[in-house]
């Protein structure tokens, strides 16, 4: 589809839908002068420092070093014969977000709703290039020599979204019609790899260009015991950007090459689910879905490569099933229980393919069943227990040069009891553990017990036993201050016979203290600490390299850890004046420790290994503000936004260029910004 | 969880927010009650369909404070004394059964099923009946409300790698039914995987070549809330990936510093997806080995 058709109509849709939505509560019209009415205008600016957000796939509003304007208005309306009817309408435009919403409803008889929303894109700037050009064609200066002498270009990687939606509903009696359309579209690009042959990799910046559209549409029947909602359920996604042309910057002798970037795909899936009320204590419930995946090859030109066959088709197709029954009964005030049973079949109708005499096409089936049981008993003394038991059938069969089957069934037991007071100490302990029985299908197996196992072995086909432990409390100190904490620890203990993941465990601390000083003024302070351990087993595969180390089992361990705390204060100064602070600070950690193991079985080592250095974040925010109510109407608002971001990345850097000609300089920044509004509301009650 | 609830309650009420979970009335002359309780008239109540309305459902003759709170007459002759409902608590399901008398039909099918009631969360642990605007229902109230109970996925938002919902770009109702769902963990989608599939269309496939962890499901990789590794990863790479990739065709090689000072591409940049860029799939014969 052509892009600028695609973007244009979507303005046609944004312009359009809010202006159907508001005709059509013009149309019903008002039907009482006596409307309850409430508007609100907000007009402000603020100026931002250094905002460029660099914290994850998308970040704070804060984008540049500028001056900007901040707007938001707003219409609820009610109808004063009619409470149901209302309609609701508001815009904002922040300092990257623009957001419209527009709704009209009788509430249980009609709605018609719209919602735009645009996010831009989040910049990851200090991202150096070779490559003079970008967007679809990564071309290399006229001059260019190699990596290591090259002029390095800035550009930044970031996806903006925008989507808008329609929604309707409308209550004929027993039954209820409902359609939802949605659209999204994503634009800018993304950091990816682009091998030519292993030796070869580069990083270039792919332009994403996605669209997403879907339709969901719904028909129901609730009657005095049971209620029924059948759905149809479709999903268009197109990849607008279909090829990426780039030079080699690593192999200058190369060619230009055209690369894929994503295919396009289409779901459908119709369901229906439902209940039926037993009693006006136990009710069945159910769910059973039929889901088909399509995907063609209308986006990939065909490609040759030497020696192997042209294919005459690349399309793909999947069909999933999914039924589950449910019951749920309270047998008395005391006792409760949940009895569920699911079924998930994924079939994949796509034939396989031979690229070669070794080479097959990969695909993938599974059948899953789940039972699970759980309960709820009050005992005395306000006692709680709670417990189940979830039984997990996984049936997984790989379809490739051949087809083989492992299956795994999983036992899960779990118990929380909540004890009798201790004065003022409200205190729970719980367990959990899951213990999974693996049969391993026989190609699998001998693929993984020799030296040089060539078969992967997720952890999901790991036999071993999982355990958790939490224990949760809250103590009242006074009237006023309250003190909460949990603690959690899982650990997972796998029995690998082979390499891989040797175990799991982590631990989680959270503490939290409230006081409320007196009506005016408001503290609270939390903590929470994290932390994750892992160990994993390899062997040194390499018997003809001359290595020091060759055939010789490692183990690696990896922890991390997150340190977090924060403090909230809500202070009304006067009864016109209010004050909240949020502060909060996060020390996030990585730490490697490798070393060459004597015995693989003990853990005995043989050596040390040269680890690598640890990788953390820190982050620091602060959200103050001050609000004065001038009037019931007229509201004035100062706030003051800081984040600190602190990281340090063997992964990433300048030494990155050289080797993958592309590199990330410095993501450290402290944003500041300061914002003023003005807000104006009004209102008419009924 | 009832704790948590509580500080959220001390908080937004002294923040003017007004979230009065606790009970008001007096008797079934509403207007009576506000004479004491103006807070909740200030608030907005009268904007809301709770407010002094008639009930065009025909069930009552209007929709006020008995409505949900009962008569209550001992409460109207001595305030200290508790109304004849109350929303504190879903022990006795007294409280939800008041809400679901009119909130049923097919969004709350599954109300008796969810993770919320079975934890004993009632309607107004989240819901904020007497304000004009309800928090929860807001697009920049949400995270605010669902982490005052979840404090783990309010730190979460601290880490590297996060889904952005602090600013709302991102909603906890994106994801997760909180009136509970058929699917597991309370998710809105069948699966865990068709959840994701929401946002992340390209994922869905289905591709000629598959990555079983990737098909089976997402969080074989990936932390659905944070991580402190990038793209929300569970372990860093060439370590996650190591986790299942023995020695295919790779020699098993322990990554340590040494190779950081050869800029080795295993390990450098985006490591083992520097090339096997396709990790989620692919339908090109170099997707065989997820590389494009």
């Amino acid at each position: 589809m052509d892009s600028n058709h695609s973007r244009g109509s979507k303005r046609g849709w944004i312009a359009g839908l809010p202006l159907l939505v508001i005709s059509a509560a013009w149309s019903a019209g008002p039907t009482d002068s006596a409307a309850d009415i409430r508007a609100w205008l907000q007009l402000g600016g603020g100026v931002v420092d250094n905002g460029n957000g660099r914290f994850g796939e998308y970040s704070h509003l804060l984008q540049s070093d500028r001056l900007f304007g901040l707007g938001a208005l707003g219409i609820d309306w009610r109808d004063g014969a009619d409470p149901y009817r209302s309609a609701h309408l508001s815009a904002i435009s922040g300092v990257d977000q623009l957001g419209l919403e527009a709704a009209f409803s009788r509430q249980g008889d009609y709605r018609i709703g719209f919602d735009y929303r645009r996010t831009e894109a989040i910049s990851r700037e200090d991202v150096s290039s070779v490559f003079a050009t970008r967007g679809s064609d990564h071309r290399l200066p006229s001059d260019y020599m190699n990596v290591g002498t090259a002029e390095r270009f800035n550009t930044h990687a970031g996806v903006s979204r925008q989507g808008a939606g329609l929604d309707l509903m409308r209550q004929l009696g027993p039954w209820q019609i409902s359609a939802s359309l949605n659209s999204e579209l994503k634009e800018g690009s993304k950091v990816t790899g682009a091998s030519e042959r292993f030796g070869d990799a580069a990083l270039l910046l792919a332009p994403v260009d996605y669209r997403h559209d879907t339709l969901d549409m719904g028909l129901g029947y609730e009657a005095q015991q049971w209620l029924v909602n059948t759905r149809f359920y479709h999903s268009r996604f197109r990849n607008d950007q279909r090829a990426l042309s780039y030079q080699n910057p690593i192999n200058l002798n190369a060619p230009v090459r055209s690369l894929d970037t994503g295919p396009d795909n289409e779901f459908s899936r119709f369901s229906a689910d439902g209940l039926y009320r037993l009693s006006a204590a136990s009710q069945l419930s159910f769910y059973a879905a039929r889901g088909e995946g399509r995907q063609n090859d209308d986006w990939l030109q065909p490609l040759l490569v030497a020696g192997q066959p042209l294919l005459d088709s690349l399309d793909a197709r999947r069909v999933d099933t999914d039924l589950r029954l449910g019951l749920r009964a309270q047998l008395s005030p005391r006792f409760g229980y949940r009895l569920q049973w699911d079924y998930r079949d994924r079939d994949n109708r796509t034939d396989v393919i031979q690229l070669s005499p070794t080479s097959y096409s990969h695909l993938y089936d599974s059948t899953r069943q789940r039972l699970s049981l759980d309960g709820s008993y009050r005992l005395p003394l306000r006692m709680r227990l709670r417990g189940g038991v979830e039984i997990i059938q996984m049936e997984r069969t790989t379809q490739s040069l051949q087809r083989f089957t492992d299956d795994a069934d999983d036992t899960r037991l779990w118990a929380q009891l909540r004890l009798p007071a201790l004065g003022r100490l409200n205190w729970s302990v719980g367990v959990e553990t899951r213990d999974r029985d693996t049969d391993l299908s026989a190609r699998r197996t001998a693929a993984l017990n020799v030296n040089a196992p060539s078969q992967a072995q997720p952890d999901y086909l790991l036999a071993g036993r999982f355990w958790q432990y939490e224990l949760q409390g809250d103590l009242a100190l006074t009237e006023t201050l309250l003190l909460a904490a949990s603690y959690r620890h899982l650990n997972d203990n796998v029995d690998n016979a082979f390499y891989g993941l040797h175990s799991r465990s982590s631990d989680e601390v959270s503490v939290n203290l409230s006081w409320q000083v007196n009506r005016r003024l408001a503290l609270s302070a939390w903590g929470l600490y994290q932390d994750f351990q892992l160990a994993q087993d390899g062997l040194e595969f390499h018997p003809s390299a001359a290595t020091s180390h060759a055939n010789a089992p490692w183990r690696h361990q990896s922890e991390d850890s997150s340190r977090s705390a924060g403090l909230n204060v809500r202070w009304r100064m006067t009864p016109a004046v209010e004050t909240s602070i949020d502060y909060s600070v996060s020390d996030n950690d990585s730490s490697y420790r490798s070393r060459w193991l004597e015995d693989a079985d003990s853990g005995e080592s043989a050596g040390t290994s040269d680890h690598l250095p640890g990788y953390g974040v820190d982050v620091q925010r602060l959200d103050a503000s001050v609000k004065w109510d001038q009037s019931p109407r007229t509201q004035y608002q100062l706030r003051y936004l800081y984040e600190r971001f602190r990281s340090d990345d063997w992964a990433w850097g300048d030494d990155t260029f050289s080797a993958l000609a592309f590199g990330w300089n410095s993501p450290n920044y402290d944003a500041h910004a300061l914002l003023f509004t003005v807000k104006y509301q009004w209102d008419k009650a009924r | 969880m009832v704790v948590w609830k509580r500080i959220l309650l001390v908080l937004l009420a002294v923040s003017g927010l007004g979230l009065s979970g606790y009970p008001i009335l007096l008797n079934a002359d509403s207007s009576n009650c506000l004479m004491c309780h103006q807070k909740e008239a200030q608030g907005g109540i009268s904007h809301r369909a709770h407010g002094l309305g008639p009930d065009p459902r025909g069930q009552q003759d209007t929709i006020d404070c008995v409505s949900c709170h009962g008569p209550s007459t001992e409460h109207a002759s001595s305030p200290r004394t508790a109304p004849s409902v109350t929303f504190s608590s879903v022990d006795e399901g007294q409280s939800d059964a008041t809400c679901i008398a009119c909130h049923s039909g097919s969004a709350m099918s599954h109300w008796a099923f969810s993770e919320h009631r079975n934890a004993e969360v009632g309607c107004s642990g989240c819901h904020s009946i007497h304000t004009a605007r309800d928090p929860v229902q807001e697009r920049n109230g949400q995270f605010e409300v669902c982490t005052s109970c979840h404090q783990s996925e309010k730190m979460d938002q601290l880490k590297f790698s996060r889904h952005p919902m602090s600013e709302g770009h991102v909603q906890c109702s994106d994801c997760h039914a909180p009136h509970g769902s058929s699917a597991m963990n309370g998710l809105s989608a069948a699966t865990l995987n068709d959840t994701c599939y929401q946002c992340h269309a390209e994922k869905r496939g289905p591709f000629l070549f598959e990555h079983e962890p990737v098909q089976d499901d997402c969080m074989s990789c990936h932390l659905p809330h944070a991580s402190v590794n990038d793209s929300l990863l569970k372990a860093r790479e060439p370590f996650l990936c190591q986790q299942c990739h023995i020695a295919s065709r790779h020699p098993g090689t322990l990554y340590d510093s040494d190779r950081l000072g050869r800029q080795d591409i295993n390990i450098i940049g985006q490591s083992c997806t520097n090339c096997h860029s396709q990790v989620h799939g692919g339908n090109q014969p170099a997707s065989s080995s997820f590389r494009r």
